[in-house]
């Protein structure tokens, strides 16, 4: 700003000094070219001043993002907006112009093929007929901006299946918004967050997204008992802290809506079947998304590291479904991450707790179609083991297709699930084995094979499958 | 069973204050104070949170260095690392040692992982650098 002033005050006395001067005799005018001369030479040098001074002052405070965006913004030049039928004013929306916002997705695609005449795997969405099927599962864009320093907006909209323009009752496709948070950053160990909010409850539901898995299908546990993806709309606080040098905990503490454990006709959604899916808020057909009743839920997870490595988390979900709010519903779940070198073993197992949903509104016996009272407890576990490797001739062979960033992974998972703890015809098991090529982190081939084992211990029936998929971050 | 729980976290709580074994060191003659010393000017440029030098344990706070990962398919330069500094002095002698351990986190704004910063392993590299240059500038004193 001083040095606008300088310069403007220079050019002032320039202009002002040669209007005087116009009928001055040659003399006069080779020393008024002189003085113009000089004085330009001046402005050079002033901006020259101000440009190392701008450096220097960035060097100094170690700034090194903040000095990299004013010297972009400096050397950018202005939108040219003078044409708006040129298209050219999409330019000016904040998304696309600014440097802080980030639009990304990820996408997959499955080739399930399962040796039941109809049905193409335990927990997918039936297709009819048939037991094989190509499908676009997934398509997520991802929006993150980072409005400043302190202020951040992350968010991520699903469409599953989006092929479909109708979903097989006719009523449109799902589309939602998976999490969209307003971030306010205060300090490490507390930060508030609100919006749409990604539930704490265990692990998975944290990192979903298909090209963070081995395995094509996610756990039973994460899909029957917390159903994944998990979220509410909601408000709360996260944060970090360091209680030794290697140590760290990380912690979320949120209050959200709930979840609608009935329909508009009092018709119960919590079943053997669905387990939670059918409660959540986003598939809710209920008051439009909005609370069916007053009471709120609570919501966190503690996740202990000692060291790099290793981390066992904790979490646990409190709150009401029913329009009353006299029915409590609770989820407790656990969560372990092992990593050393190329192996990892990772698992997690949860805890659901739904008083009196095996009694309608009204006080009678909720009975499913086989006779059986709905489920107020269901559990289940998952527990992986991953070992990943690059054999060298692959690398000698064709080093652009296997780098240094590309990696093998042989993946084995054991899956239970019971949606309706109090019987054990509810239960279903699954062994999974896995083979994967990641040419880069984000992008993956998986080739998954599923022993499943359904019906309870008594009486199983295998419907095994095999999967194939790719799903990669853009 | 509550014992084998506790005793299992006494366990998870005393691996994060293991010692820094195995970690670039710079051994030196010269006396505490002046390895003490040399330690906080070698980590010049990155803010220290904590200085205790009865316990010898410098920490820097966290430094945002350039991310050695791309995002995405398209291998877009939006990831974030960034890096913490941990100085143990120890007297050894009539010498001293530093020992220099890095705490690194990676960010990316690809989907879930927007959401948080995430321990990564520090780079082995730029801890036997710090090392390195600690050992300089005790041996441009003398000792």
């Amino acid at each position: 700003m001083r040095r606008l002033a300088i310069i403007g005050a220079l050019s002032a006395c320039l202009l002002g000094g040669a209007s005087v001067e116009v009928m001055a005799d040659e003399q006069t005018e080779k020393a008024l070219e002189e003085r113009v001369k000089r004085l330009e030479k001046l402005v050079e040098e002033l901006t020259k001043h101000g440009v190392k001074e701008a450096t220097e002052e960035c060097k100094e405070k170690n700034e090194k993002g903040e000095c990299k965006e004013k010297q972009e913004k400096t050397a950018a030049k202005p939108l040219d907006l003078s044409s708006p039928g040129g298209g050219k004013l999409i330019y000016a929306k904040p998304f696309v112009s600014s440097p802080k916002a980030t639009v990304g997705g990820y996408m997959d695609l499955q080739y399930r093929l399962f040796n039941s005449s109809n049905s193409t795997g335990v927990g997918q969405s039936g297709n009819g007929q048939g037991s094989s099927t190509f499908d676009q599962q997934r398509f997520v864009p991802f929006f993150y901006s980072d409005i400043t320093d302190r202020i951040k907006v992350a968010s991520e909209v699903e469409i599953e299946h989006g092929i479909r323009s109708k979903s097989n009752d006719g009523s449109s496709i799902e589309v939602s918004v998976e999490f969209a948070t307003i971030d306010y950053l205060i300090t490490e160990p507390i930060n508030l967050r609100a919006g749409i909010i990604l539930l704490p409850v265990g692990k998975f539901n944290l990192l979903h997204d298909s090209p963070l898995n081995e395995l094509a299908d996610r756990p039973l546990v994460a899909t029957a008992v917390i159903p994944s993806t998990l979220s509410e709309t909601g408000a709360g606080f996260y944060g970090t802290v360091y209680p030794s040098r290697l140590s760290k905990v990380d912690y979320e503490l949120y209050v959200t809506q709930g979840f609608n454990g009935y329909r508009k006709d009092r018709s119960p959604v919590i079943t053997a079947d669905a387990g939670l899916r059918d409660a959540r808020q986003r598939v809710s057909t209920v008051d439009d998304g909005l609370d069916n009743n007053d009471g709120k839920a609570v919501v966190g997870r503690v996740a202990f590291s000692p060291i790099l490595g290793v981390e066992v988390g904790g979490s646990g979900y409190f709150g009401s479904y029913d329009p009353a709010s006299k029915r409590p519903l609770s989820i407790w779940a656990a969560d372990w991450t092992f990593q050393r070198g190329p192996f990892r073993l990772i698992g997690e197992a949860a805890w659901v707790y739904a008083r009196d949903n095996n009694r309608t509104l009204d006080g009678g016996f909720a009975l499913d179609a086989n006779g059986r009272p709905l489920p107020r407890r269901m559990d289940g576990f998952y527990i992986e083991g991953d070992y990943h490797f690059m054999p060298d001739t692959l690398r000698r062979w064709a080093p652009s297709h296997f780098t240094e960033a590309s990696t093998f992974t042989a993946v084995v998972r054991w899956d239970e699930a019971n949606t309706n703890s109090e019987f054990a015809d509810t239960a279903r098991q699954r062994l999974t084995l896995g083979l994967n090529f990641r040419p880069i982190s984000d992008t993956v081939f998986r080739a998954d094979y599923q022993f499943n084992f359904e019906d309870g211990k008594n009486n199983r029936i295998r419907n095994d499958g095999l999967v194939l998929s790719v799903a990669t971050y853009f | 069973m509550i014992w084998k729980q506790v005793s299992l976290l006494t366990v998870l709580l005393q691996a994060g204050c293991a010692a820094l074994e195995g970690k670039p060191t710079a051994t030196s003659p010269c006396a505490f104070d002046q390895v003490w010393d040399t330690s906080i000017v070698a980590l010049a440029g990155a803010r220290l949170q904590k200085t205790d030098k009865a316990a010898g344990v410098l920490e820097t706070n966290w430094v945002e260095v350039e991310s050695a990962t791309q995002a995405g398919i398209m291998q877009r330069n939006v990831n974030k690392e960034r890096v913490r500094y941990i100085v143990e002095v120890k007297r050894e002698g009539t010498g001293a040692a530093a020992t220099v351990l890095q705490l690194r986190e990676a960010w990316s704004p690809m989907g879930v992982m927007m959401n948080r910063w995430r321990a990564v392993p520090g780079n082995p590299n730029e801890e036997a650098a710090v090392a390195a240059e600690i050992t300089r500038r005790l041996k441009e004193k003398g000792c």
